[in-house]
């Protein structure tokens, strides 16, 4: 327990968090339910307002948290209960199988190649394919394949093959096994549980993006050419699906008028009331960047309030307006119509500094679709005896809001603690916020926990 | 090393970032060429781990002693490499990176040929240094388990509490006579029925009463030397004129016949020249204002006790410290005289003063008094000195002010229904948690809001003011008579900022707030190693940030201080004291004060603190005597870099 932290979440806060309290000495176990770590930032094209490649500044932390010896990462596992109390916690971690022996598994790729199972790419937010055998992203932390069981042939046969295997007693695939250089593939391997014993805990589970389909004027998941910011980013990455290029879905074509749309499923009593946050500077930065990508093409922003509020932001808007061209049109748009012939779409709204209502034609929409909390946070059951605040012995739990965050209990005078004692919060599950206010909070509530796990006595 | 280099070349394809570019296969393949190469070879990402894993195990298969990675710049993963080749079992300095993305691909889009051709003179360069290279150790410098935190702040003070927790001591100097920044004068505070002194009267006692910390009050920064883990302060201390003992009788006040505009109520009232900051001021002393004090010598003889005095001169005091986190805070924007009627009219507020108004314990005993009267109608203009607004404003937004202003506009409705409240705003920025709901609560309470974009016109009569903007909604210029103005002021940098810099050696950027490491993923460091930034230092950010931006720099100072000992780079000029001449030439451009004289040789000697050096190698080029040197940069290893550039034809030969 002495000095021991539990770290939930492997994102930029997660990962900060890890770092600073490495750097105090202190053990860390970090946990991290996808098979690599990075978060939603190694999604990311570049930043905003540097315009730094994201990846570029993310994974020399991603490899220092491998590289620090006072961290233990615990991927693609997930938390399942914590109990005890601030300075003893015990924490139950699953470990899920990869059905690849971590230790033999070079990272070589091998398997990925040979495999014959496509599945929609999440790391490319669909826009590719990757194999039922994969390794996430080339930079993945740690760079291990892991087998996606449920779309594995060996392992659950698809539905028209089931039948024909078993009538004759074949099993299927099991192509990776049989390339796998150091023979690392295992599919007997089972979950494994293991029992962490920490003073503290950070929680740093995150964000996901909210559902489009919750605004269906938008015809997002109908309209062919209608695409997340996520998505978009993936466009513009030289990593993403199309290496860079920013092309219709419909036909693969440099698309001439873009049009972002922000607060889609924030500031929308529909979805979320709450300001996400980030979405006004990602579509800021997004128009600027596909300026760049395809010259000459048109790039209108509609908005509600531009919310440019941290350091650099606002100038960065408007060199975007003044420098790029970019257009900028106050107006929330009343829905989205597809052409059947071009699959061009035509948006309707009022222009509000205009006071006319518009129908105009676009070949690209952009969608900056609103952040919920990851759902794991609130998930995960939380039985500890009682904070110090109330003497009772009564289960606590990790309290959230309305709006589904976790609850800080003390905002002004500790802005990273939670309902429970000795756990904090860090990141977007704390409330939405960008990149630089994240690695800000997870430095705080790394400090914060290192001194529990400083109080905390040896058994 | 004697024996002969086996250098080992790793040609990195960092995805499509190098090899889009770039042709890998090639260039690995023609460092295979290069003498003293035992090994090279290309992969995907050599950052990765099977990447490192490579580098591992050819060091012990092959034999290799020097390793050269060309790859991305070495700001990003020189120490990732460093550390992979110690982890082969090598010195970490026999290591040399070729920066083939920044320098090259990067750089040449679309010229695949003549790309290929200079990554290829990028890694003969590097190779041709690399088999000269030296091993070396790294310095290690024992750091001082104490703290300085400059500014008593909000932000400060957290930072001082968690240091302090981790078992580091602690000197926080403040500027002013009390503890509690500016956040201990905000009013209401969003989300809370608390005003900004309830929240910090905690951290104030609690800083005050832990002996771990010792506050220096009425103290100012006058020199900072050293380096990471072992500074040297010098702190300059006013007296305050008002002995310890002081039981707060109050008798000394009245007595003084000075009356200057008090600034702990942003003008509304005015206070002597001794005065008590305010209420809950800490340390809770009397304290005087030397600039106003005309030496009179009443309020001594109406201390009963003999506590005050005017004579003391400033004392320096001087302390050790590893590290430093600066806390210094902002200044409101204070607009023009006559910019929106602003020092025209008395119903013309700041945000600032307002909050006052409506704290129980300022100046009006929280009635919103304007002009003898409480208003039948007030605005509130936003984005006053800040986004453009006016040629005087700053081009950025300052965050707070939005949700600071529509938490008084509630606050003005609850207690003043009858009340008519405007919001002329450009954006309603309520991105923080919670803020949305606060936004719309004021909706609900019909704030009245309206939106331009050019600044509006305010005129000025003897009863009443007239707010005359185009209203881009309505698309309408309208006139809006009101009883009273406030400025939603924004943040600007402190007025003596300069000091801050000037005496830390912390740069700024355009806007004058101080620069962070780097803007997204070290907001809290400065570029120097050491020194930490909190609160509204670099810019505007509310007090639940500020708090969290000052146990965030204690989390780095912690993580400096609490081993005891940092490593720092051997790669700094050194000195043959039997070439140095003493010209001083070194010392005078040397950018960072690390160059001194010594009695030595025929004279005096140039004598290089390592700790200060940087390694930017500039007095080894100005030596003219040839006695400076820096290991990693040696003459003989640049000039065969040099050579290996020129001899064998250049990229475009």
């Amino acid at each position: 327990v002495f000095n021991q932290v539990l770290v939930v979440g492997g994102g930029i806060a997660g990962i900060q968090a890890a770092l600073d309290l490495a750097e105090q000495d202190l053990k860390v176990f970090l946990v991290e339910k996808t098979p690599s770590i990075g978060g939603k930032m190694s999604q990311l094209d570049k930043t905003f307002p540097t315009l730094d490649c994201a990846s570029c500044i993310l994974t020399p932390k991603m490899v220092a948290v491998s590289r620090n010896k006072n961290i233990e990462l615990l991927t693609y596992s997930e938390v399942r209960g914590i109990s005890g109390k601030a300075g003893d916690f015990h924490v139950t971690v699953a470990k899920k199988p990869r059905y690849v022996n971590f230790d033999a598994c070079t990272g070589c790729n091998e398997c990925v190649m040979k495999c014959p199972a496509k599945v929609p790419d999440e790391f490319n937010m669909g826009l590719g394919e990757r194999k039922a055998i994969y390794i996430p992203f080339p930079q993945a932390v740690p760079r291990k394949a892991t087998i996606d069981a449920e779309h594995c042939w060996r392992l659950t046969p698809p539905e028209k093959m089931r039948k024909n295997a078993l009538e004759r007693g074949i099993t299927l695939c099991g192509v990776c096994a049989r390339v796998c250089p150091p023979n690392a593939i295992d599919f007997s391997q089972k979950e494994e549980v293991v029992d962490l014993n920490v003073s503290s805990i950070v929680i740093a589970t995150g964000l996901e993006l909210e559902d489009p389909r919750r605004v269906p004027e938008y015809g997002y998941g109908k309209h062919t050419n209608v695409y997340t910011h996520l998505e978009f980013e993936r466009l513009l990455s030289s990593t993403g699906p199309t290496s860079g290029e920013v092309l219709r879905r419909s036909d693969g074509r440099h698309p001439k008028r873009i049009a972002f749309i922000q607060c889609v499923c924030s500031r929308d009593l529909r979805a979320n009331f709450y300001c996400s946050a980030f979405c006004c500077m990602a579509s800021i930065r997004q128009s600027m960047l596909a300026k760049e990508h395809l010259p000459g093409v048109d790039c209108s922003v509609f908005y509600m309030d531009i919310r440019a509020f941290g350091k650099g932001y606002y100038q960065f808007f408007k060199r975007t307006e003044e420098e790029y061209g970019v257009k900028y049109i106050r107006g929330r748009v009343a829905r989205i119509e597809e052409k059947p012939d071009t699959k061009n779409l035509m948006l309707v709204y009022e222009d509000t500094r205009l006071g006319s209502f518009v129908k105009a034609e676009f070949d690209m929409v952009v969608l900056a679709v609103g952040i919920k909390p990851s759902e794991i946070s609130p998930a995960i059951p939380i039985t500890v005896s009682g904070s110090k605040r109330l003497e009772s012995s009564l289960p606590v739990t990790l309290e959230v809001e309305e709006d589904r965050f976790v609850k800080l209990v003390n905002p002004y005078l500790n802005p990273v603690a939670t309902s429970v004692n000795g756990i904090f919060v860090a990141g977007v599950a704390a409330g939405a916020k960008d990149v630089s206010d994240s690695v800000m909070q997870a430095s705080a509530a790394a400090m914060k926990s290192s001194i529990v796990a400083k109080d905390a006595k040896a058994p | 090393l004697t024996e002969e280099p086996k250098v080992g070349v790793y040609v990195c394809h960092c995805g499509v970032n190098i090899a889009g570019a770039v042709d890998v296969a090639e260039v690995a393949k023609y460092a295979g060429t290069l003498p003293g190469v035992a090994v090279s070879r290309d992969y995907v990402f050599m950052c990765s781990s099977p990447g490192q894993e490579m580098i591992k195990n050819d060091i012990k298969k092959c034999g290799l002693n020097r390793v050269v990675v060309a790859a991305c710049s070495p700001s990003m993963h020189e120490a990732t490499f460093r550390g992979v080749v110690k982890d082969g079992g090598l010195n970490p300095y026999l290591f040399e990176i070729a920066n083939i993305r920044e320098h090259c691909s990067w750089v040449h889009p679309g010229q695949r040929q003549a790309a290929t051709s200079k990554a290829k003179d990028q890694v003969r360069m590097a190779v041709a240094k690399a088999r000269l290279l030296e091993p070396l150790e790294d310095i290690v410098i024992t750091v001082t388990p104490r703290v300085l935190v400059i500014g008593g702040g909000a932000a400060g003070m957290a930072a001082a509490l968690d240091l302090v927790s981790r078992g580091l001591g602690v000197y926080l100097v403040e500027k002013g006579p009390t503890l509690g920044g500016r956040a201990a004068r905000t009013g209401w505070l969003a989300h809370t029925e608390q005003r900004g002194i309830d929240m910090l009267k905690w951290m104030m006692s609690s800083v005050e009463s832990d002996d771990r910390i010792m506050v220096l009050t009425n103290a100012e920064l006058k020199g900072l030397d050293g380096t990471v883990g072992d500074f040297h302060a010098s702190i300059e201390i006013t007296p305050r004129g008002v002995a310890a003992g002081c039981i707060r009788c109050g008798d000394c006040s009245p007595i003084c016949p000075v009356e200057v505009p008090n600034e702990y109520e942003y003008g509304l009232n005015s206070r002597k020249a001794i005065f008590l900051p305010f209420a809950q001021a800490s340390p809770s002393l009397y304290t005087i204002d030397w600039q106003s004090c005309t030496r009179c010598g009443k309020c001594v003889d109406a201390c009963k006790y003999g506590y005050v005095s005017l004579s003391g001169e400033p004392k320096t005091f001087d302390v050790d410290v590893g590290g430093v986190v600066i806390a210094t805070g902002y200044d409101p924007y204070v607009p023009p005289e006559g910019e929106f009627g602003f020092g025209k009219s008395d119903r013309v507020l700041t945000l600032f003063s307002l909050e006052r108004m409506l704290d129980g314990e300022g100046p009006t005993k929280g009635e919103l008094v304007v002009a003898g009267e409480i208003p039948r109608s007030i605005a509130f203009l936003m984005c006053v000195g800040s986004m453009n607004t006016t040629p005087s404003a700053k081009d950025y937004c300052s965050r707070m002010c939005c949700a600071t202003t529509l938490r008084n506009a509630l606050k003005i409705k609850e207690k003043y229904p009858e009340t008519d409240v405007y919001l002329l705003y450009k954006n309603i920025t309520t991105y923080a948690r919670g803020d949305e709901k606060l936004y719309e609560a004021v909706g609900e309470k019909l704030g009245k809001f309206v939106r331009f974009e050019e600044a509006p016109d305010v005129s000025v009569s003897e009863d009443g003011l007239v707010l005359s903007v185009f209203e881009t909604v309505i698309q309408d210029r309208i006139s809006i008579p009101v009883d009273a103005l406030v400025l939603s002021v924004g943040m600007v940098p402190r007025s003596d900022s300069d000091d801050i810099r000037a005496v830390t050696k912390v740069g700024c950027g355009g806007d004058g707030f101080l620069r962070e490491a780097h803007l997204k993923l070290r907001p809290v460091e400065a570029p120097s190693d050491g020194i930490y930034l909190a609160g509204t230092v670099t810019g505007p950010r509310s007090i639940i940030e500020s708090v969290t931006s000052g146990s965030a720099a204690a989390a780095k100072a912690a993580a400096l201080l609490v081993k005891g000992y940092v490593n720092v780079e051997p790669i700094v000029a050194s000195v043959n004291e039997k070439e140095c001449s003493g010209c001083a030439v070194c010392l005078a451009m040397c950018p960072f004060g690390a160059i001194s004289l010594k009695p030595g040789g025929e004279g005096r000697v140039a004598y290089v603190e390592s700790a200060l050096c940087k390694g930017c190698g500039v007095c080894v080029a100005a030596c003219p005597s040839g006695a400076l040197s820096e290991p990693g940069y040696t003459d003989s290893q640049l000039r065969a870099q040099v050579a290996a550039c020129l001899l064998e034809g250049g990229a475009q030969a």
